[in-house]
């Protein structure tokens, strides 16, 4: 298993479709074929728009601590509270991870908004996201393919900000990247540049579980994911 | 109401923008937003009127919808466009004093934090209310509110932030604009917000939505 890997990934290798994003717009509303519009769009020039990517890296120097529900990494200490906590437990390893779709989509969604066009910049707004998190898909795949060969599986990703792990863990979190992992930075507020970032922990171990639905564990009242993927 | 104005009206609601723009399919080939509001000026109609009897409460009918989760975002923002391209006509009177608006909001996103989609929808729909807005844009500094202060004495603040760390930030906003102007109307927002939040840092209101920032104006000024 390679312990630090990141890479580059072009627009076409995403399995991001037009079915994915859809649903986010209103679903085939009358309006639909506006939206249609605009994604023809992104699919055609997304090649050009986006600068994704991402990586993890892998620690096995761990330690848990059930009472205070903190995971130590090296030497640095997350607070990560119950819920991450029992999830990644059983972790024999744990990759941490970054990915970015670029600041490309946040420039162009901005520009149109300033010139008067929201519609068009909250389209490219939200398909920035979509891309950021299909993209990740592709690096935990990649993951989960150099652990087959081992016998070891992965937990879901869960990031700070989730689930009661706070966000100002990201300072944290950064701390033990690799000098490589620079193409994302941290502000001191814990904004992470580009916008269009995911950050986060991956457990790995013979003992973990992937769960395919993990909104029920999460407490976000307001997710723009949530019900879609309770009826999918 | 005059069936123009209730045409408009609709128009807006329903995000005709103008008699070329293909939806909604329904509508096809029918005057949209524009030309209604032209036609409406034509007649007579005092520019006073048709925003305040035909295009705001048109907008603030799909805010409502949005709110109450039977409209999507983009169906407010195709609303909007069509409300903008009845503005434009309406914008000479406000311009010539003729037409007066409600007040001035001014919002921006708190320092430390760069997300503005959530800011610019709230934005949008209170200018669509009849308020004048004023964007001090992303990561804004207290100081910046102030001086909006200074300039418009009876203006509304509006804070935004998207993460729990730059949230935080708005409790100093909120301390130093109350250390000058104490009673100052602040409003905060976005998604890691709550009512309680805004009453520990002591802003005047909080509302998860466009919606409740425009009831709240709109019952501020009543
Ligand atoms: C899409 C999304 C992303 C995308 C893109 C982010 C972006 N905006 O560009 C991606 C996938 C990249 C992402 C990443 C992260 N995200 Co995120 N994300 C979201 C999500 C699902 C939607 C945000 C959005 O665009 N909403 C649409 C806009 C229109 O809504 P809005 O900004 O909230 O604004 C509305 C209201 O809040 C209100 N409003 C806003 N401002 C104001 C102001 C006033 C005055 C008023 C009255 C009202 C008001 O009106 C608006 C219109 O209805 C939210 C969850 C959610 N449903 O909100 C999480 C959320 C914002 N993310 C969250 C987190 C934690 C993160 C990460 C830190 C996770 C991580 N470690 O990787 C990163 C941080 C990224 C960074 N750059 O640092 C948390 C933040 C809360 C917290 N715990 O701090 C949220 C709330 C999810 C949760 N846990 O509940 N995210």
């Amino acid at each position: 298993m390679k312990t630090i890997a990141v890479k580059e990934i072009s627009f076409e290798e995403l399995t991001l479709t037009r079915e994915d994003v859809i649903p986010l717009l209103g679903g085939e509303s009358d309006y639909a074929f506006l939206m249609h519009e605009y994604l023809d769009t992104l699919f055609e020039l997304g090649k050009q728009i986006f600068q994704i990517k991402g990586g993890y890296q892998v620690f096995d120097k761990l330690a848990f601590n059930q009472e205070r529900q903190e995971i130590t990494i090296g030497d640095i200490t997350f607070d990560v509270k119950k819920v991450v906590f029992n999830m990644l437990r059983r972790s024999s390893k744990i990759a941490v991870f970054v990915c970015t779709a670029g600041d490309q989509i946040h420039e162009l969604s901005r520009q149109y908004m300033a010139e008067g066009d929201m519609l068009k910049g909250y389209v490219y707004d939200l398909f920035g996201s979509l891309v950021v998190e299909s993209a990740m898909d592709l690096v935990q795949n990649s993951l989960k393919s150099d652990l087959n060969s081992e016998g070891l599986t992965l937990t879901n990703r869960y990031s700070p900000g989730y689930c009661g792990w706070t966000v100002d863990q990201q300072k944290n979190l950064f701390a033990l990247f690799h000098p490589e992992f620079d193409f994302v930075k941290l502000s001191d507020s814990c904004l992470m540049q580009p916008i269009k970032s995911v950050s986060g922990f991956i457990g790995i171990g013979h003992d973990v579980k992937y769960n395919d639905y993990t909104c029920h564990i999460c407490d976000s009242s307001n997710c723009l994911y949530k019900n879609l993927k309770k009826q999918g | 109401m005059n069936e123009l104005l209730e045409k408009l009206s609709l128009a807006v609601e329903s995000g005709k923008i103008n008699k070329l723009s293909p939806y909604p399919p329904a509508m096809r080939g029918l005057d949209g937003a524009d030309e209604l509001c032209q036609q409406a000026l034509e007649a007579g109609i005092k520019p006073e009127v048709i925003l305040n009897d035909a295009l705001i409460p048109g907008m603030g009918r799909i805010g409502k919808k949005f709110s109450d989760g039977k409209a999507f975002v983009p169906e407010m923002l195709i609303a909007a466009k069509a409300m903008s391209a009845a503005l434009k006509h309406i914008k000479p009177f406000f311009t010539s004093g003729e037409v007066k608006r409600k007040g001035v909001f001014v919002i921006g996103t708190v320092m430390g934090d760069l997300h503005d989609i959530g800011k610019n929808l709230v934005a949008m729909m209170i200018e669509g209310s009849g308020w004048e807005v004023i964007d001090l844009g992303v990561d804004v500094k207290p100081e910046k509110f102030l001086e909006a202060i200074n300039q418009h004495p009876d203006c509304v603040i509006g804070l935004s932030a998207l993460l729990t760390t730059t949230m935080v930030n708005m409790e100093t906003i909120v301390k130093q604009i109350r250390a000058q102007y104490p009673d100052h109307k602040i409003l905060v927002g976005g998604a890691p917000l709550s009512h309680d939040f805004c009453k520990k840092i002591g802003a005047t209101f909080y509302s998860s939505d466009p919606q409740g920032a425009v009831e709240f104006l709109e019952r501020s000024v009543a």
